[in-house]
């Protein structure tokens, strides 16, 4: 077993994580089953999935870690590596491509000093280039947490940005957005 | 039972065989990686594409097809030529292609199938995308992901046999890669199996990695000592040396697997502390000449104090011919002689037991022996060796392979002690006469393991130094003793326990066949003679 900790923290889930997680578990005849969305929980609350985090995940769902792992190494949208806080992930697909999207990404990129991972120094920022969002109608695009900016223009993107350094909170996924996750878990 | 038809040869299967098993049936051959008879199956490595002539649509795979009646399959057109040798091409696209620095070079199905249905020219325009090589994850692993063809074989062996699942294939497509949990390594004890099961070089064993190029190894079989289970062996050798044991194929007592301790109990052969000289009070003699000595001994105690003064202990860790014959000379020679078995393990026995093969009982007769004291009907337990040394009445004992002071603990001992046994130990020590017995891969017989199966051993290399099969030993102590009449080959002991032992009835040696026999838990209640396969005199 890894003895490293997580961010200089030992990582644990709260009791009410724990009840969360019970409750998903219930919803499948295996508790293995309960490994995506309980990975999905653990990125949301470490920020990125560890070697300790997936030790966690791989025990709360009763399987060797190295399931955990080869699970999460499937999923480009399961980080295994620091991300900022901010995750820009700009779509470069057809539509967006033609749009400008390029021009968005070498823009972000000439505002801040991204090392081989993607990331600022200060942790802030993390760019992704990703693939159709099914946003076509309203490219240049990006997603950030889960929400997404369209019709992205240069100056636009600065505005954006500009907010997240000012210390924004991440904003709330569209209403819509939460009525469709809701209906999907009923 | 379904019919089927592989290439045009009709073949009548048990329901639930697969088209690999059932070509095998019909003598085709049909080639594949990630298919393994005890695992689940996978159908990703693609090698086993077949076309279907009739009752299905093809091509498809044939490890994942089941038997039924009226399919036809085909496995020598043109199309499924074709097919082996496109998937081919895809397994070596990032294969780094150094077999002459691979240990699993020779015994490689890459190898094996590039030359049989490969054959082609790179077409890689691409560099070639590299993986970790030389990851040391076990104890008797090395892992080279380089290697790997990701056919999954070792995960699902780590999940379905040892239920450890260390093992897993990480990210996706190309970038596959096997590997274990980073800062984790293999922790049960059947690892020699990875790399037996491992169809390339990616799993290969560290206590065998680059000793010895498989081409030159012969394999003999014979089956495992180091516990009552009785796995049955390759034991492959060379010029006379044992450079390792692989797991034999019997469904019935090991299936394709055996346990570590036994795998590495090959150095046993060649090890310090084997006996290989006979040795008599006056220092190292010739076998003969200490026999002598030993059956004047056994004259003079059994005419000065009675028959009851001499004894004889069967061996747990010995054949049932050595033990046979053993009690056979004694009996014959002092017919009063006293018997006893003292089950237990040996101070040289491996701590580690599960309930997948390792047997708790570490001797690999121990089941046999007791089958031959319930014949004689006059064998006393370890509470009767004790208090018959206690009151001093047994002078002379006869121990056969097991180390019977140490399993008996605190004991008075006997005035005098002869060792018939394969490794140094406590009762060897304290014996006057030490008679060398050859290990079980040096000699032709028989073990009984704890089900009751009769497996049989053949000679892989000679008996070391001056030992002997126990049968031979026996033999010549009972010419010292007077007696001439007794076989020393095994057949013939063999023959003559199963005309006397009531659960061996009707068994011989040489029809035990590769995969043993059971002995009868309900002996017959007439006698049925054994088959004479004794060759003729």
């Amino acid at each position: 077993m890894t003895d490293q900790a997580h961010n200089g923290e030992k990582v644990a889930w709260t009791e009410q994580e724990l009840a969360e997680i019970e409750e998903i578990a219930s919803r499948y005849p295996s508790r293995r089953s309960a490994m995506l969305p309980v990975l999905w929980m653990a990125q949301h609350k470490f920020g990125w999935l560890s070697l300790p985090v997936l030790e966690l995940v791989a025990e709360t769902v009763g399987v060797p870690p190295s399931e955990a792992r080869a699970v999460a190494s499937f999923y480009t949208m399961l980080k295994k590596k620091p991300t900022g806080r901010y995750v820009l992930q700009v779509c470069h697909t057809l539509s967006c491509a033609l749009n400008g999207a390029e021009e968005i990404i070498r823009h972000i990129e000439s505002k801040y000093d991204f090392d081989e991972n993607g990331n600022t120094p200060d942790g802030l920022f993390t760019l992704e280039r990703v693939e159709c969002l099914a946003s076509c109608g309203s490219g240049p695009m990006m997603q950030v947490g889960e929400h997404y900016y369209e019709r992205l223009t240069p100056e636009k993107v600065d505005e954006i940005l500009a907010g997240f350094e000012s210390g924004e909170p991440l904003p709330t996924p569209r209403p819509e957005a939460d009525e469709w996750q809701w209906n999907l878990q009923s | 039972m379904p019919t089927v038809k592989v290439n045009g040869i009709e073949v009548e299967v048990a329901p639930g065989t697969n088209m690999i098993e059932a070509a095998r049936q019909a003598g085709v051959d049909i080639p594949h990686y990630c298919y393994h008879p005890h695992l689940p199956v996978a159908g990703n490595c693609r090698m086993c594409l077949v076309d279907v002539e009739a009752g299905g649509r093809g091509p498809d795979i044939a490890c994942n097809m089941q038997a039924r009646d009226g399919l036809a399959i085909r496995t020598d057109t043109d199309n499924v030529k074709r097919m082996r040798r496109s998937v081919m091409e895809f397994l070596l696209v990032n294969h780094p292609l150094d077999c002459p620095i691979c240990d699993q070079a020779g015994e490689c199905r890459l190898q094996d199938y590039y030359m049989e249905h490969g054959q082609h020219h790179s077409r890689l325009a691409d560099e070639k995308i590299t993986r970790t090589k030389r990851q040391d994850i076990g104890d008797l692993i090395i892992l080279d992901a380089d290697r790997c063809i990701a056919c999954s074989r070792c995960v699902r062996f780590s999940d379905e046999v040892t239920k450890t699942g260390e093992l897993r294939l990480f990210n996706r497509t190309d970038h596959t890669e096997i590997g274990v949990f980073p800062g984790t390594r293999l922790s049960h004890h059947y690892q020699g199996c990875l790399a037996d099961i491992c169809p390339v070089g990616a799993l290969t064993n560290k206590d065998f990695r680059f000793q010895k190029r498989s081409w030159y190894l012969r394999a003999e079989p014979s089956v495992c000592d180091r516990c009552a289970t009785g796995c049955n062996i390759d034991v492959d050798h060379d010029h006379g040396e044992v450079f390792r044991y692989r797991p034999r194929r019997n469904d019935a007592v090991n299936k394709s697997w055996m346990c570590d301790f036994g795998r590495l109990s090959y150095k046993r052969l060649a090890a310090e502390d084997r006996i290989l000289t006979a040795r008599g009070p006056e220092g190292a003699e010739g076998v003969d000449a200490v026999l002598a000595g030993l059956a004047a001994a056994v004259d003079a105690a059994a005419r000065d104090h009675g028959d009851g003064s001499v004894g004889l202990v069967l061996g747990t860790r010995a054949t049932n011919e050595a033990n046979w014959a053993m009690l056979r000379a004694l009996r014959a020679a002092v017919p009063g002689a006293r018997v006893f078995l003292v089950e237990g393990n040996d101070p040289d026995a491996f701590d580690y037991t599960d309930d997948l093969l390792v047997h708790a009982d570490k001797n690999p007769n121990t089941a046999g022996v007791r089958l031959i004291a319930e014949a004689d009907g006059a064998v006393g337990d370890a509470e009767a060796l004790r208090a018959a040394l206690a009151d001093g009445g047994l002078r002379l004992l006869l121990v056969l392979a097991d180390d019977v002071l140490a399993r008996l603990g605190e004991v008075r001992r006997p005035e005098a002690l002869a060792f018939f046994g394969t490794w140094a130990n406590a009762t060897s020590e304290a014996a006057r006469w030490v008679l060398p017995l050859a290990a079980a891969q040096e000699v032709e017989g028989s073990f009984t393991n704890f089900q009751g199966r009769v497996q049989r051993l053949q000679p892989a290399i000679p008996a070391a130094g001056d030992s002997r099969p126990g049968q031979v030993l026996a033999a010549g102590l009972a010419r010292a003793l007077g007696e001439d009449a007794l076989p020393a080959g095994a057949a013939g002991v063999f023959h003559d326990l199963a005309a006397n032992v009531p659960a061996f009835f009707g068994l011989s040696l040489a029809g035990l066949g590769a995969e043993g026999a059971l002995v009868h838990r309900e002996p017959p209640t007439e006698q049925v003679a054994p088959p004479d396969t004794r060759p003729a005199p």
